[in-house]
């Protein structure tokens, strides 16, 4: 036999085997596939990890912003809260001040209401006072006593005078009878002390008996 | 699995360019050729499976290096890579035995009318059922039309050691044919 013609009737017949295990390469197909792929694709798992590590990073930065947020709400919760408060406060205060407001006005209301009643009253009692004297009290302070010696002088009576008595002599002889009076300005009895009130009775005594 | 429908070079353009999809079709394309052609060289599944992967592994990773010429060439591209892969695979295991004496084959005279009558899967086991070897050469010389001294240089024997396996590698499908035909296909 040709060993041409054999070898050509051999491919030939290898070229024809086409469905020669076709269960096998079906069920082998998918898996061969995926390991070429992990075979074509090694750093896929790598890229796993930093995509994990991404994830994390964007995980961890949500919850960042997250938290932020939730601060910032917070804090606009409470401000709202405070300028809820605020605003009853102001509210408050508002009806306050109408009521002081108010109040203020009744005090005027009497105030004018006292001032036309003291008018009326002053006016009355002016007319009152025309017609009845007031009590009138005076207040007097001490009185304070003066003391001083007056020399008055006495005139002599005619009896009493001589021609042979110089004058100089008269005098020195019988010296003019001085009284010795005391002043008393003003006078009041019940202020004098006892013994300048004795001491001027008995001077005034005698200068009334004279 | 989507395919795409693409030339050849589109194709490999595609495939170049990181394209899933294109690889996906590619891989579509030949999986089954290339996981027949395995078969024949290595005569088990598991080898085969493994054979296929990285010469497909291989392709893609080497896709820059191949030149097109006309079509067909890639699928050509392809084929030889597994065919080396499994070569590597079977000197690896040292599953060649080139140097063992070779066994005195006796042949009856057999005619191309019993090999037509055959049935094309049946050939096909009969050549996996050849000895690591024999069935090599046989492969390599009469299947994918390598010369001699291509053989030799792929397997690293002389160009007489791959003509003497391959006229042993006939002779002895040429056995087996009778045998087939004698005893029906049963036997196989």
């Amino acid at each position: 036999m040709d060993p041409k013609a054999f070898d050509q009737l051999f491919k030939e017949k290898v070229g024809e085997a086409n469905a020669l295990y076709s269960e096998e390469i079906q069920a082998t197909k998918p898996y061969a596939w995926t390991a070429i792929q992990a075979e074509l694709y090694p750093h896929k798992r790598e890229r796993k990890w930093w995509f994990m590590a991404a994830a994390c990073l964007l995980l961890l930065l949500s919850f960042g912003s997250f938290l932020f947020w939730q601060m910032e709400a917070r804090h606009y919760q409470s401000m709202a809260l405070l300028s809820k408060q605020f605003q009853e406060i102001k509210g408050e205060k508002q009806v306050q001040e109408s009521a002081a407001s108010t109040k203020d006005a009744e005090i005027e209301a009497v105030k004018t209401a006292l001032q036309q009643l003291q008018s009326t009253v002053e006016a009355q009692a002016e007319q009152t006072a025309r017609v009845q004297p007031m009590p009138h009290y005076i207040v007097q302070k001490d009185t304070v006593v003066v003391e001083r010696i007056q020399y008055i002088e006495k005139p002599l009576k005619v009896e009493e005078l001589t021609l042979e008595t110089p004058v100089e002599q008269t005098k020195e002889a019988n010296p003019p009878k001085y009284d010795r009076n005391v002043a008393i300005f003003p006078v009041r009895r019940g202020l004098l002390p006892s013994r300048n009130r004795d001491k001027y009775l008995s001077l005034r005594l005698a200068q009334l008996s004279k | 699995m989507k395919t795409l429908i693409f030339s050849e070079e589109k194709l490999v353009e595609r495939c170049l360019a990181d394209d899933r999809k294109a690889q996906a079709t590619l891989y579509e394309q030949h999986y089954a050729d290339l996981y027949r052609l395995g078969m024949r060289y290595l005569s088990d599944h598991q080898d085969t499976e493994d054979v296929v992967i990285q010469s497909f592994t291989k392709a893609f990773k080497n896709l820059k290096a191949f030149q097109f010429q006309g079509q067909g060439s890639l699928g050509k591209w392809i084929r030889t890579i597994l065919i080396h892969e499994a070569l590597k695979l079977l000197q690896k295991r040292k599953a060649f035995a080139f140097n063992a004496p070779i066994e005195e084959v006796h042949v009856e005279s057999t005619d191309l009318n019993a090999l037509q009558a055959m049935a094309a899967q049946e050939i096909v086991r009969l050549i996996e059922r050849l000895p690591s070897g024999y069935r090599t050469v046989f492969n390599l010389y009469s299947i994918e039309g390598y010369g001699h001294k291509e053989i030799g240089e792929m397997l690293g024997i002389s160009e007489s050691t791959s003509k003497t396996q391959l006229m042993k590698a006939r002779k002895t499908l040429m056995q087996n044919i009778v045998n087939t035909s004698h005893y029906g296909s049963q036997s196989i």
